[in-house]
């Protein structure tokens, strides 16, 4: 049998040859281990009461795994060998420590291999409101229930999906809310189709009337009235207070004070207010006088709100539209034609961005955008506008503007009025339609709410038919309701909620027949399709597919996923899928510095989120290789990526494809702010974090995870170095050595991107108290055992130049989230086939889901 | 007690396999005994667990200095004013753990991630839970889990809070200060026929839901019988609960000797609230056991440090060294605090709540990416322990050890804990 070494993996010389799921400390390391372990933990010389000469070299369980972890962790700690006792060669104990990490982890995942085993799983976060908003039309706010993915693996792990009673009590009230919500909506929806005005309100309000009320208060009030009061006091002999002169001025210091903060601020506000413009709206402003614009739902009431009174009190929770009518002001620059869109809590502060426009509309002539928002009963109400930017800059920026117009920066864009509208009719799902549907009225009224109920679950578990015992059970809750004083419909109401709280709802069941697999039925196949490419339930389609038995041929199976990825719900898989497995989390970790990173502000973070999973969507829907994602000749962004990235010619928010001019460093993961936004810490590149990423994602090649106990070097204390020569001490202990060799090359020839992906050729480094240094970027390096490359492009075509080790990674991952449980050895036939497939194809993107779709352990239990 | 839910309880018994039966409700009247004619105050448990470990220089004291005479170094100085009240222990360790980045995931448990064959995650039982079966029947709440919404980058590794159940599985924890404060304080202003009948109907739910429960553990395997059984498991927590809420349904809840906390608190007034909900929950006799699982980013934030929590806890010279001390204060600060509140706090007999609870305080990393030596901080006068010391253990004591000394120092009869390979007599009394 070939036996794998990782250790051998050199890079270029590596095939796709599959490891063998033997975990075996290769011989060549037994002399070192001899020589420096059993010599003194042997048969006879059993020091510290240990033997070890009898240890296996090969990590056939977990016992034996468990002591080679130790001998490890001795090693890493520098505890063994002893320091009296001969010390190993450097190169020689960085090979064996790399070696015995990497046996290490393919012994760990040897033994947790679950031979093809996917256990049950409950519905998770994304999941169970996408499954709520297909079966009844609403949205629900899943962030009462506890966070999913625990134990590091996917989110569709079933093994890592818990439940605890709390979790259930949540999930009786965020159904309960779910169909409270729905039924409302159906009523809304019947009440508008008899008439058109029924219970929808449109508001409109004309935003000069608050914000000029408010500057010209602030400005008169405080600003210019609290300076002539100050200024005749300050003029005259001083020979009576202040309060001789008006209200508000206390002592001298604060005549002064309001002399000087007039002097400052006043032409400011006086700008704003002598300008034409404001007569017939707002302008949004950085610092003072005018920030924001809000939209505000009842009862929110913006602070301070002025004459304009909301036409009713309150309004139901549902679907609503904002719209406002925007300009840009001419001759600001065209990147600061952004408008944020956010949400604030009632009596809260916190922005929280939703969405980010670029204006095109100009004063003369404004643009109107409409947004559609959810309002649910306990969610924010009042929605924020400001020009897009970090606020915590705003002081900077007006000081520096300050100083050159005396007024602060010029107000960048314009508002005519804003307004809201709603709430909207939305056609009720099908499970709400059928319940207000006529009825016999000489049935029995529990009779009918069987067979609502029936019906009801029906559709909640996918399409089995729930036990009568079951349904009697339901009924019983229903009367109980009904004898408490509940409406007919009310009374559906608990039942149901307690339906959305059932097994047969949370979770995705497959009974086995035993010790052998089986095929699954056609209705189990379409719920496991559904939640792999829409993280939602089957629609009708599938499930009647299902139900004819149409869904076993291999060309109908073929159609419909492509039915599938082209149909809008495919973003649960975009999102769900690439978010785990590129790790995009981390892109959270921390708050980027914009005292450094002026421009990378949340708008743009988030956009440089989107742009992985719009460009990664893209390749899916255009049918284009996987391999794009480590080199392409063009990108997908909008305006606001492309006029960050300096890209011309792009304006409006849609994502697209757009051609590249030749030598640039963008296109591919490896071109993408989001990418290296992660491999930073929020104000300096990490060219380990990136190096590990880059062997994890791209190539195949994971480090094994970080070792615990290794001694910290202290040596470079409170001297000035670069990056590189800091990280050079990796080098110098074998501890480190045996993986930072690997990853630090591949971080360092990424160094030309800076902690927000822009490129740079300096870098530089201040330290308290030690000085300034500057230098510059020396990507150059070469891989542990591999070539060499002069630079960053030579670096990505390197890569590139290997698309079966992505294609390698991916396939992994892809099986762990669609099958739902840990990829293990007992998968090597699988990925073999898979990748097979998907080569004679170029690696296209659509082919992956197609050959794990229609694998044989795809569709069975 | 109805027929349906005899068959109920019974059928609860009998799918529960190897597990717990259910747990044997004391009538109303004993209590009632129990609380009123009771001379001493009840024990109670606190485990703090704040993720990334503390700064290696700064916080251990002296190995060389043991005993009552030590200098408290920067770390812990904070702490002075009750230098005789807490003991430090030095060489604990869980030695299965090889997850630099996890500080909670087994700090209470011992577990051996990789124990079961054919899984990649395995835990079993912490100690708070341990506790919460011996001193949890008395109360309204068997344990109290506090967590924080800042886990992600807190150094704490997987799990829900710092609790985990007999079965090894994760408990949830209450993130929300002010969810908290209403769990613990707000009655449910219903009437008593009605808050009854809603008793009775949530009943009538768990009935329904299990019978659909058993139409899917029809024809399961073996592992997903175990996932399901996490589903019935629940059910019986629930079922727990409303044996206590009928139990106290006439009984209620303790006015809150605090306000309301504001919304939206994070970093280190989020912890200060926390510790003041932990005092009034133990104050009330709401609960006997509490976890806590502490933030540790939105703590830096809060105090004014632009450094990342991982960052920090990798301290380099300079701002992130800073950030690290800085940290490790803030925290001894307000662990402090929490001191000062538990000692203010009088029992019936005039002793003081510290008196009577046992504090522990830790990560299971120590420093950095070090997984020895568990920083380890012992207060309080329920579990008979040497206070006023610093104690150096021998070098890779389980920290289980540990556990199982204030377990038994609280009256817990458990022959072991975790790994552990005994009691850890030298900081007993």
């Amino acid at each position: 049998m070939k036996r794998y070494s990782l250790f051998a993996a050199v890079f270029l010389t590596a095939t796709n040859a599959l490891p063998a799921n033997e975990a075996v400390v290769p011989e060549k390391h037994r002399q070192f281990f001899n020589s420096y372990c059993t010599e003194c933990h042997n048969a006879d010389k059993q020091k510290g009461k240990l033997r070890l000469d009898n240890v296996s070299m090969k990590l056939d369980s977990v016992e034996t795994a468990e002591r080679w972890q130790k001998i490890l962790n001795q090693i890493n700690s520098g505890e063994m060998p002893p320091d009296d006792a001969k010390q190993p060669e450097k190169r020689a104990k960085t090979e064996f420590l790399d070696s015995v990490a990497n046996t290490l982890v393919l012994a760990r995942k040897t033994l947790s291999d679950q031979h093809g085993n996917i256990t049950m799983r409950r519905l998770n976060q994304r999941e169970y409101k996408n499954t709520i908003r297909e079966l009844l039309g609403v949205e629900s706010d899943v962030h009462d229930l506890p966070k999913d993915g625990g134990s590091g693996t996917f989110d569709t792990v079933g093994s890592g999906l818990f439940i605890s009673s709390d979790q259930f009590e949540q999930y009786l009230t965020l159904g309960r809310r779910a169909i409270d919500d729905s039924f409302t909506q159906a009523l809304r929806a019947t009440a508008q189709s008899k008439d058109s005005s029924a219970r929808k309100i449109t508001e409109r309000r004309e935003v000069e009337l608050h914000a000029n009320a408010k500057a010209g208060g602030v400005y008169n009030g405080y600003y210019k009235g609290g300076y002539t009061i100050a200024k005749a006091y300050l003029d005259s002999d001083r020979s009576k207070p202040p309060s001789a002169f008006g209200k508000g001025i206390p002592d001298e210091t604060e005549a002064k004070f309001r002399v000087k903060v007039f002097e400052e601020h006043g032409p400011t506000f006086e700008r704003y207010l002598n300008d034409p413009l404001t007569q017939t709206g707002a302008y949004l402003t950085i610092k003072t006088v005018n920030t924001e614009e809000v939209i505000t739902l009842p009862p929110d009431q913006p602070s301070g709100w002025l004459k304009t009174k909301h036409e009713v009190e309150k309004v139901e929770p549902g679907r609503y539209k904002l719209r406002f009518r925007i300009g840009a002001v001419k001759g600001t620059p065209q990147e600061r034609h952004f408008v944020d869109l956010g949400s604030r809590a009632s009596g809260g502060e916190e922005f929280r961005l939703m969405h980010t426009f670029q204006i095109s509309g100009t004063t003369n002539e404004p643009q109107t955008i409409e947004v559609p928002v959810n309002i649910t009963g306990n969610g924010p109400r009042t929605f924020v506008l400001r020009e897009k930017r970090d606020v915590n800059l705003d002081n900077d920026l007006y000081t520096a503007a300050r100083k050159v117009n005396g007024m602060g920066p010029e107000p960048a864009l314009w508002i005519d009025w804003v307004e809201w509208e709603g709430p909207l009719a939305e056609p009720s799902a099908p499970a709400i339609t059928e319940l207000f549907a006529a009825h016999d009225p000489k049935t029995p009224e529990n009779q009918t709410a069987r067979t609502l109920l029936e019906q009801f679950s029906i559709r909640a578990f996918r399409g089995l038919k729930p036990e009568p015992v079951y349904l009697d059970r339901l009924v019983s809750l229903f009367e109980d309701r009904r004898k408490a004083g509940e409406t007919f419909y009310d009374a559906l109401k608990e039942p149901m909620s307690v339906v959305l709280s059932s097994p047969g709802f949370l979770y995705l069941a497959e009974p086995s027949s035993g010790p052998t697999r089986r095929h699954l039925t056609q209705r189990e196949f379409a719920t496991r399709l559904a939640y792999f490419i829409w993280s939602a339930p089957p629609d009708t389609e599938l499930l009647t597919l299902s139900q004819t038995g149409q869904l076993s041929k291999p060309e109908v199976i073929s159609q419909q996923l492509n039915r599938m990825i082209e149909d809008h719900r495919s973003s649960g898989f975009v999102h769900g899928f690439v978010h785990q497995w590129l790790g995009l989390d981390r892109l959270d970790f921390f708050q980027f510095d914009t005292k450094v990173h002026r421009t990378f502000d949340e708008s743009t973070k988030a956009a440089a989120r989107t742009e992985v999973f719009e460009t990664f969507a893209s390749l899916l829907q255009k049918r284009q290789s996987l391999a794009l994602l480590l080199k392409s000749d063009f990108v997908v962004i909008n305006g606001l990526l492309a006029n960050y990235y300096g890209i011309p010619g792009v304006s409006g928010d849609a994502f697209r494809p757009v051609k590249l001019a030749p030598g640039s460093p963008r296109g591919g993961l490896l071109g993408m702010a989001a990418v290296h936004a992660m491999g930073s810490n929020g104000k300096d590149s990490s060219p380990v974090e990136r190096g590990a990423w880059v062997l994890r994602k791209l190539l195949h090649e994971p480090p094994p995870p970080a070792p615990p106990n290794v001694p910290q070097l202290s040596r470079l204390e409170g001297k000035l170095l670069t990056t590189r020569e800091r990280l050079m001490a990796h080098q110098e202990q074998p501890q480190c050595a045996s993986c930072h060799r690997k990853i630090d090359p591949i971080g360092f020839g990424l160094e030309n991107f800076d902690a927000t992906g822009k490129w740079r050729t300096e870098d530089g480094y201040e330290k308290k108290g030690v000085g300034n240094k500057k230098w510059n970027i020396e990507p150059a390096g070469a891989f542990h055992n591999g070539p060499a490359f002069k630079n960053y492009f030579e670096l990505r075509d390197l890569i590139a130049a290997k698309p079966e080790r992505i294609a390698r990674g991916f396939t992994e991952a892809l099986i762990e989230y669609g099958l739902g449980r840990a990829f293990g050895f007992s998968d090597e036939a699988l990925a073999a086939r898979i990748l097979e497939q998907t080569q004679k194809q170029n690696f296209e993107l659509r082919s992956f889901l197609h050959a794990l779709v229609g694998s044989p352990d795809f569709q069975m239990k | 007690m109805n027929p349906s839910s005899l068959s109920r309880r019974h059928f609860l018994r009998s799918t529960a396999g190897s597990l717990i039966a259910l747990p044997f409700l004391p009538s109303l009247g004993f209590r009632a005994f129990a609380a009123e004619n009771s001379t001493t105050p009840p024990k109670r448990m606190v485990f703090l667990g704040f993720g990334w470990g503390v700064t290696n220089e700064t916080w251990f004291p002296d190995l060389k200095q043991t005993g009552s005479s030590y200098t408290l170094p920067p770390g812990l100085a904070p702490l002075e004013r009750h230098k005789k009240d807490f003991t430090v222990v030095q060489g604990c360790t869980n030695k299965f753990t090889n997850e630099a980045h996890w500080g909670s995931t087994f700090w209470l448990t011992g577990a051996n991630r990789y124990a079961e064959p054919g899984q990649s995650f395995h835990n079993s039982i912490s100690a708070d839970q341990v506790a919460a079966g011996f001193l949890g029947t008395d109360t309204r709440y068997a344990s109290i889990q506090l967590n924080t919404p800042d886990v992600q980058n807190s150094g704490h590794g997987p799990g829900l809070s710092l609790a985990w159940d007999q079965r090894g599985k994760p408990m949830a924890g209450l993130d929300n200060p002010v969810v908290a404060y209403h769990r613990l304080f707000s009655d449910d202003t219903l009437p008593l026929e009605q808050r009854q009948a809603a008793l009775k109907q949530r009943r009538s739910v768990l009935d329904t839901v299990l019978e659909d429960a058993r139409r899917v553990q029809r024809g399961l395997s073996k592992t997903d019988t175990d996932k399901l059984d996490e589903y019935f498991q629940s059910i019986r927590d629930i079922e727990t609960r409303l044996g206590k809420d009928e139990q106290w349904l006439t009984v209620p809840k303790a006015k809150a000797p605090m306000p309301e906390p504001k919304p939206g608190l994070a970093g280190r007034e989020e912890i200060k609230v926390m510790y003041d909900l932990i005092v009034a929950a133990l104050q009330t006799d709401a609960t006997r056991v509490i976890t806590y699982r502490q933030p540790v980013q939105t703590l830096l934030a809060s105090l004014g440090s632009k450094v990342a929590s991982h960052d920090m806890s990798h301290y380099t010279p300079g701002e992130r060294t800073e950030a690290s001390q800085k940290r490790d204060a803030a925290q001894s600060e307000l662990l402090a605090g929490l001191f000062d509140k538990l000692k203010t706090v009088k029992e019936a007999d005039g002793s003081s709540l510290f008196d009577h609870s046992c504090i522990a305080y830790g990560s299971n990393i120590r420093s950095i990416h070090y997984l020895d030596n568990c920083p380890t901080v012992l207060a309080g006068g329920a579990a008979r322990l040497k206070l006023g010391q610093h104690i150096v253990l021998p070098k890779n004591t389980p920290l289980a050890n540990v556990w199982l000394t204030l377990l038994r120092g609280i009256g817990v009869t458990a022959e072991r804990h975790g790994d552990s390979t005994g009691v850890a007599k030298e900081i007993l009394a």
